[in-house]
């Protein structure tokens, strides 16, 4: 009897790896074009980003692992069940100006409260972002996408760097 | 059997079962200290054990009155447990009254969470309304100081 149990030994591993994949690293398919060029530079659907995702930056590790400019996933505050990625702009106590068919511009940079963070597209004509509906809280951001695995021609690290043509709507 | 091996064998059995619990926990619930005088009422606030259970909440599953546990739109790390008081598309007035109280339209997929305790209660009313992907679970039971459904 006790044999029998020895042989379904390996499946204590399992948990493991599902908290290996919850909270530490994990990989995913970048869908959609919003993160152009940074991410799926090419518009043919059949043709995604697989990307390492970095699990270790959520709950009370986003104050401390998360600054401007990277590339994170998060739920979309107004689906609840969908995942999107976009780049954080702003952190809390920066200001930044909308763009300009934004709802939310009105020639006044917005402050970041407490908490919150300002996140867009790279990609700014096909992007539903912070410019839809204003900043979003950092307790929705789930990971931090750090590598492109695959294609092989761009494998390497996700650059953290806010586009030059933004720089200049952050204060 | 040498005393390293034994170690070895002890804490992958500890890893694999703190693993275990902690997979428990997030899928199905857990049981929660909960502080602090904001839910006055309801639960005492000298740090109730509340059974939160864990649940993928979507607009379906939500309704007004409903005690769920939200991650804290002020701070990621904490976690707050608060009355859904109105959902999406609904308009709340900030202060009843006032002459002109401003009134607030729920955006999509959002709610406004109050405290039951409203004199001491960090909520909506300061962080506006907060998004059903915030929100990790629902309180059921008390479990003490009395059994309580809630």
């Amino acid at each position: 009897m006790l044999k029998q149990f020895y042989r379904l030994k390996p499946l204590l591993w399992l948990p493991v790896a599902v908290f290996v994949n919850n909270h530490i690293v994990s990989v995913t398919f970048i869908e959609g074009r919003s993160m152009q060029p940074a991410l799926n530079p090419d518009t043919n659907r059949l043709r995604k980003d697989f990307v390492l995702l970095n699990k270790f930056v959520s709950g009370s590790f986003s104050k401390t692992h998360l600054k401007k400019g990277d590339v994170v996933t998060l739920y979309n505050p107004q689906e609840p069940e969908e995942l999107i990625t976009k780049r954080i702009i702003a952190m809390p106590g920066d200001s930044v100006f909308p763009n300009t068919n934004s709802r939310f511009f009105k020639y006044a940079p917005i402050n970041i409260p407490e908490g919150h963070c300002w996140i867009e597209g790279d990609e700014g004509f096909h992007s539903f972002d912070s410019n839809s509906f204003g900043y979003v809280p950092l307790g929705l951001i789930q990971s931090k996408v750090s590598f492109v695995l695959y294609p092989f021609y761009r494998f390497g690290f996700v650059q953290s760097k806010i586009p030059n043509w933004k720089i200049s709507r952050i204060s | 059997m040498n005393r390293v091996a034994k170690l070895r064998k002890r804490t992958v059995l500890v890893v694999q079962i703190t693993c275990l619990a902690l997979f428990v926990a997030e899928k199905f619930g857990r049981v929660s200290i909960c502080a602090g005088s904001s839910m006055f009422p309801t639960l005492t606030g000298n740090g109730d054990l509340v059974v939160i259970a864990r649940d993928k909440l979507t607009n379906s599953k939500i309704h007004k009155g409903m005690l769920v546990e939200s991650i804290s739109p002020l701070d990621p790390s904490i976690r707050v447990l608060k009355r859904i008081t109105a959902l999406e598309g609904e308009c709340v007035q900030l202060d009843s009254k006032a002459e002109h109280a401003q009134k607030i339209r729920i955006p999509k997929g959002h709610v406004w969470l109050t405290g039951d305790n409203l004199q001491q209660s960090i909520d909506s009313r300061v962080y506006g309304p907060v998004s059903i992907a915030l929100l990790k679970g629902v309180a059921k039971y008390r479990i003490w100081p009395s059994f309580k459904r809630l």
